[in-house]
């Protein structure tokens, strides 16, 4: 499909075929012409020139930027339809499909047959298409793109001989290599053919052997088939745009209804989904959840989506809405115990909700962490990743909370203070534990966290802090490192 | 304050149990509650120590707490964290652990008390949940919606293991007033608490003064 850019937008309904028509990218640090209309192609405008020069020549060019991410999901798309005329197919570079039409060709009518219908249907969808049918992957690959005609057939047996009047760029290989070869006067495949492979290997490499191997099918080059996925989405347009909100709730419960079926069927389990809500005014809102667990029931996803819902601005209408699953598990449904069960998934339920509205990672549970360290002895883990029950142990030495050592002001000097001032107010030592040393992590080097002697002071005043300072610096500094319950 | 000062009989309270000593106010679920003073924070997890918590506020003060200290008060497993930087998603968040009834505490910290509106809120969401609402506040509010109003000191001990919280009540809407003096000892699984009165409600200097 040589103009695949150009016909999905003619497809989405630019007039691509009434004018000058280019889609744009920006290649080696210049706006640039890469796919082209054949009227563009007429006037001589070609893929690669610089818009600059294209407006030059022709100052009625109408261009577009390029959509790749569009692109290849319309590739994808067309591979997926063409499941119709073989099971074994797979997407090729930005622009091409490859099919294995080993034994389905008679299905058709024949090679030829097949490839008209190919072509006409294409057609029939606005993509324009150069079909070339060989015995081997690169032999059709060449065919498609070198062949005089839009088809292309190469008779078994017959790839050798119809190989040798195509250009040596049908190898498909380096560029360098192409254009080395092309230096030495080996224009066509064709002039390959007396030369000795060892002597082309010394030359330019094992690589060019591999690809010309390849070509001719001395050696393998299988088309590995695109996995089929099963598509867990659910479309539905109404007849007249709907705008009020009881509508559009039973719309998702319909549309959730009919996902979950598709997730039941495939043993998946749903954890995050999108609503995609096309207005007659041809806007788009999308709507994104997520949920605590993979979960099939469709309660569970419409109520995370009926906290966004009020938010959603019908314009003047909706047209169509979709809902499509983003992330899915494989499902494995798990006895409950019947006492935990509808606590644990309330739990989940809220997990989702708040997650929905803060973002996933601002909710969070504790995980315990081998270290000496106490920052380090245990880190915040997002909710929806931990399934397991840590054991924790409690453990009086540890301050309920650590601060990242605060000043303090000394009244009485000693070892700790025996009186000081810490955020406003005096505190007098009454009885003292310690000194803890707590080093630092040694395999990472002498650069790290020094190492400090730690004091529990318990005060006349009530409060036990936890004082810290460095042994080796003279005088000592004290800071509060924590304070107990 | 010591403890062994004999308790004398308050004027603000209204019940006596039948030994003569006037029990701690039990905090009833299905309503907010409001704690500050530096003791605040473990007598919220005191609090809290039975069934699942919630715990939202500002990040920093949450990153501050140690999960092997709070681990002798309750179950570390059972604390779920919300850390928001707004105080408006601290609202939010607390209304809706309220609301939807997955924990049995939701415990929130705030710089100020929740404005009269907003605690209303929370009071209705902790009633159609059925959860205990506990929340921290570094400047308690002259007034607030709160069913009971605590204030926590922490108290000198001899004993090194024991934990001792002035706890006092200035606001009860459904029982008695004063001022409590809590013991701890043990963990988790073998958790003491005794009360015993300790007089008059003390109020917090922003609001006395």
């Amino acid at each position: 499909m040589p103009r695949l850019p150009v016909n999905r937008f003619g497809r989405n309904g630019l007039p691509v075929d009434d004018c000058l028509f280019a889609v744009t990218a920006e290649e080696k640090n210049a706006v640039r012409l890469v796919c082209l209309n054949k009227h563009a192609r007429r006037i001589g405008l070609t893929p690669g020139m610089t818009l600059a020069t294209a407006r030059a020549a022709a100052p009625e060019l109408i261009t577009v930027a390029e959509e790749p991410l569009r692109d290849e999901a319309f590739l994808n798309a067309l591979q997926r339809w063409c499941v119709k005329f073989t099971p074994w197919s797979a997407p090729e570079g930005k622009d091409s499909l490859l099919l294995n039409i080993t034994g389905c060709a008679r299905l058709f009518g024949g090679e030829a047959a097949m490839a008209e219908q190919l072509r006409q249907e294409l057609a029939d969808m606005q993509v324009e298409t150069r079909i070339g049918i060989a015995d081997t992957k690169g032999a059709a690959r060449a065919a498609a793109h070198f062949g005089a005609k839009g088809e292309t057939i190469i008779a078994p047996g017959d790839t050798r001989a119809a190989l040798a009047r195509f250009p040596i760029d049908a190898l498909f290989t380096d560029e360098k290599i192409i254009f080395e070869l092309k230096r030495l006067g080996l224009k066509r495949i064709g002039d390959l053919y007396p030369l000795k492979s060892s002597d082309l290997a010394r030359r330019f490499g094992i690589g060019i052997l591999r690809s010309y191997e390849k070509l001719l099918g001395s050696a393998s080059d299988p088309v590995s088939p695109a996995a089929t996925q099963a598509t867990l989405a659910a479309r539905m347009s109404f007849p007249d745009p709907i705008g009020l909100t009881e509508d559009v709730s039973e719309a998702l419960n319909r549309l959730a209804a009919q996902v979950c079926k598709r997730l039941r069927q495939h043993a998946y389990g749903l954890r995050s989904a999108r609503l995609s809500i096309y207005r007659a005014d041809k806007k788009q809102i999308h709507v994104e959840i997520g949920l605590a667990r993979p979960t099939q029931d469709t309660g569970r996803i419409v109520r995370q989506f009926a906290l966004k819902l009020d938010k959603i601005d019908a314009g003047c209408g909706i047209d169509m809405m979709r809902l499509a699953a983003l992330q899915a598990e494989p499902f494995k449904p798990v006895q409950k115990r019947f006492a935990d069960a509808q606590k644990q998934d309330d739990l989940d339920e809220l997990v989702a909700t708040l997650g929905n509205r803060l973002g996933f990672d601002r909710v969070l549970r504790w995980r315990p962490m081998e270290s000496h360290l106490p920052r380090r002895t245990f880190r915040m883990m997002e909710a929806v990743r931990q399934t397991t029950k840590e054991n924790w142990r409690a453990d009086a030495a540890r301050p309920l909370m650590i601060y990242d050592g605060e000043p303090i002001e000394i009244i009485e000097p000693g070892r700790p203070p025996k009186s000081f001032i810490w955020r406003r107010k005096t505190y007098t030592a009454a009885r003292i534990h310690g000194p803890e040393r707590i080093g630092h992590e040694w395999w990472k080097g002498p650069e790290s966290d020094a190492v400090r002697d730690y004091w529990r002071v318990d005060s006349k005043e009530g409060a036990r802090l936890w004082l810290s300072s460095k042994p080796q610096e003279k005088p000592h500094r004290w800071e509060v490192a924590g304070v107990f319950p | 304050m010591p403890l062994d000062e004999p308790a004398a009989p308050c004027s603000y309270c209204l019940g006596v149990n039948k030994t003569g000593t006037y029990d701690l106010p039990a905090l009833s679920p299905g309503r907010v509650h409001e704690a500050s003073g530096p003791g605040a924070s473990a007598f919220v997890f005191l609090m809290a120590r039975k069934g699942d918590a919630m715990l939202c506020g500002p990040p920093h003060w949450l990153s501050a707490l140690h999960p092997q200290s709070v681990a002798r008060f309750c179950d570390p497993n059972a604390v779920l964290h919300v850390p928001c930087p707004l105080a408006a998603d601290v609202l939010w968040a607390a209304e809706t652990g309220l609301r939807s009834g997955a924990v049995s505490t939701v415990i929130a910290v705030m710089e100020k008390s929740p404005g009269l509106t907003n605690f209303r809120r929370l009071q209705l969401a902790a009633q159609a949940g059925k959860s205990l609402g506990l929340i921290i506040v570094s400047q308690p509010a002259h007034s607030t919606a709160a069913e009971t109003r605590w204030l926590c000191h922490p108290v000198y001990t001899d004993q090194d293991e024991e934990i001792r919280i002035h706890a006092s009540v200035y606001k009860n809407k459904k029982g008695i007033v004063g001022s409590w003096i809590l013991n701890v000892s043990g963990e988790t699984n073998t958790l003491h608490m005794d009360a015993a009165p300790a007089g008059e409600p003390v109020w917090p200097e922003r609001i006395a003064g």
